[in-house]
């Protein structure tokens, strides 16, 4: 049981780091609906590998989530659909698909609720070392091109001007985005995954002085309601994902009055 | 040499022709203002110049392919929408402009040299006021030595006298640095003893001439009535 734990915990610390960063990049760049319908639409990768009969649908899932963040992105700039709409028909397509062909398999299926909900204790041991790498390549890729995707976000027009090509970097943010989503479901599930990348910084945003200010903090809210997330669960037996936004959303109540209510002193 | 030469150019939005049929060179290090009233294409013209914007006809930078010489401009815009949210410092905000990093302490103490911006380095960028944004926006432009400077009403939010100061440091780079200015304005006062050549843009071009001889029936061309505007109302 300790080492089922230890391995939650720390798959749930690293992915919470990611989130933590990429949620800022996502919050610029209104892209939350985005993440919420990557999400709601991997229901039909887990549709495709129940009627596959695989024991680990993980890499449906993600080939899945791939296609539709190019799909997304393509549409995005060669249409003049607007971008919520989008994601909002993308995601219905396939989430009905996906319940259509899941309503057709006989018996229990105790890995839907785990996909609904999230469940970090429960991975197989090719998803915590899976998750584990993407998670490092991902930190490398973020430490890497920071500076660039910030800017190809907040002013592709000056992104262009110094020759970073905002197109590429554009893409590969939404692909690392979506595998980032689909791969956070093991643990916040299809209905909480938003919420590991809006609130830590939001919350930061709150206490940030500058924006390496917002990143650290940001890491470290996300952090902290991973631990205390966990105690909660193992103390009181909540479950585990709900537990963490449940404490991440009680410290955004707090700072939000807190900074709106001494604006009015 | 010509550091911006635009050949047949034609621009539409939805399918409307803004800009029709537009040819014109512009001298290495010198200081161009576009003028002609609202809607009538002169912020088309200068994103299409950035690349920002499909066309046909052609566009020459430094006598190089126009989207290989982006790089050796550097762009004010006309407005600039700040991201609450985002708690970034004037520092970081620069930071993100520069090509080498390596040199961006230099860079900016080379750029505060013109543009006086090193008491706005940790303020927040969501917490400048608007004349305190296109400054940093003007040393922004700066930061990567450019050949080219183009600017679009860059100092509508500045008080009188961070305008005088704006346009004599624009003045300096070019002197100094021979940077090529090209600048749109609705300031005509400042053309006479400012610029080295003034374009009139109304979708198409009516003028293109030295600043010294744009006169009041020019103007008046232009905007489609008199315009008593010092010294253009005086020459004949």
């Amino acid at each position: 049981m300790a080492l089922i734990l230890a391995k939650a915990l720390i798959i749930t610390l690293w992915l919470s780091v990611v989130f933590a960063i990429f949620g800022i990049f996502v919050i610029i760049k209104r892209m939350a609906f985005f993440s919420d319908g990557i999400a709601h639409a991997a229901v039909l990768g887990l549709a495709i590998g129940f009627t596959m009969g695989l024991s680990n649908n993980i890499i449906i899932i993600i080939l899945e989530s791939i296609i539709f963040a190019i799909l997304i992105f393509l549409l995005e700039k060669n249409t003049k659909i607007n971008p919520d709409a989008l994601v909002s028909i993308i995601f219905v397509i396939s989430l009905s698909f996906g319940l259509i062909i899941l309503s057709s398999q006989k018996g229990y299926q105790p890995e839907l609720i785990n996909f609904i909900i999230g469940n970090p204790l429960v991975m197989s041991n090719f998803d915590f070392y899976f998750i584990l790498i993407f998670c490092l390549l991902t930190l490398i890729f973020i430490i890497f091109n920071f500076k660039k995707i910030l800017l190809v976000i907040l002013d592709p027009t000056e992104a262009r001007l110094i020759n970073i090509n905002s197109y590429t970097y554009e893409l590969v943010f939404y692909i690392f985005l979506a595998l980032s989503v689909v791969l956070g479901i093991k643990i916040g599930g299809v209905m909480l995954i938003t919420s590991f990348l809006i609130l830590p910084p939001t919350i930061a945003s709150f206490i940030a002085k500058s924006l390496q200010d917002l990143i650290s903090k940001s890491i470290i809210i996300a952090v902290v309601s991973v631990i205390v997330g966990y105690m909660l669960a193992y103390l009181y037996n909540f479950p585990v994902s709900a537990s963490i936004i449940l404490f991440s959303s009680i410290i955004f109540i707090l700072m939000f009055f807190n900074k709106y209510l001494s604006n009015y002193k | 040499m010509i550091a911006l030469e635009v050949k047949n150019l034609t621009v539409r939005l939805v399918n409307n022709p803004i800009i029709q049929n537009l040819n014109f060179k512009i001298k290495e290090g010198s200081i161009t203002v576009i003028i002609g009233p609202n809607g009538a294409g002169k912020t088309t013209l200068l994103k299409t110049i950035i690349g920002l914007l499909p066309y046909q006809g052609e566009i020459k930078i430094l006598d190089g392919e126009h989207k290989s010489m982006l790089s050796s401009i550097g762009y004010v815009p006309q407005v600039y929408t700040v991201d609450n949210f985002l708690p970034i410092t004037v520092k970081e905000f620069l930071y993100l402009s520069i090509i080498d990093d390596k040199n961006f302490n230099d860079k900016i103490d080379d750029v505060n040299k013109y543009v006086s911006i090193a008491h706005l380095y940790d303020k927040k960028l969501n917490q400048l006021s608007g004349g305190q944004l296109e400054r940093v926006l003007f040393a922004r432009s700066l930061l990567n030595n450019p050949k080219i400077l183009i600017l679009d009403e860059p100092i509508s939010e500045t008080d009188i006298s961070g305008q005088e100061e704006f346009y004599v440091v624009l003045k300096k780079l070019n002197q100094e640095k021979n940077i090529t200015i090209l600048i749109v304005t609705h300031e005509l006062s400042l053309i006479d003893n400012f610029a080295s050549h003034v374009l009139c843009l109304n979708h198409r071009m009516i003028c293109d001439l030295p600043a010294k001889e744009l006169k009041g029936d020019v103007l008046k061309k232009l905007y489609n009535k008199d315009l008593f505007v010092y010294p253009f109302n005086n020459k004949k």
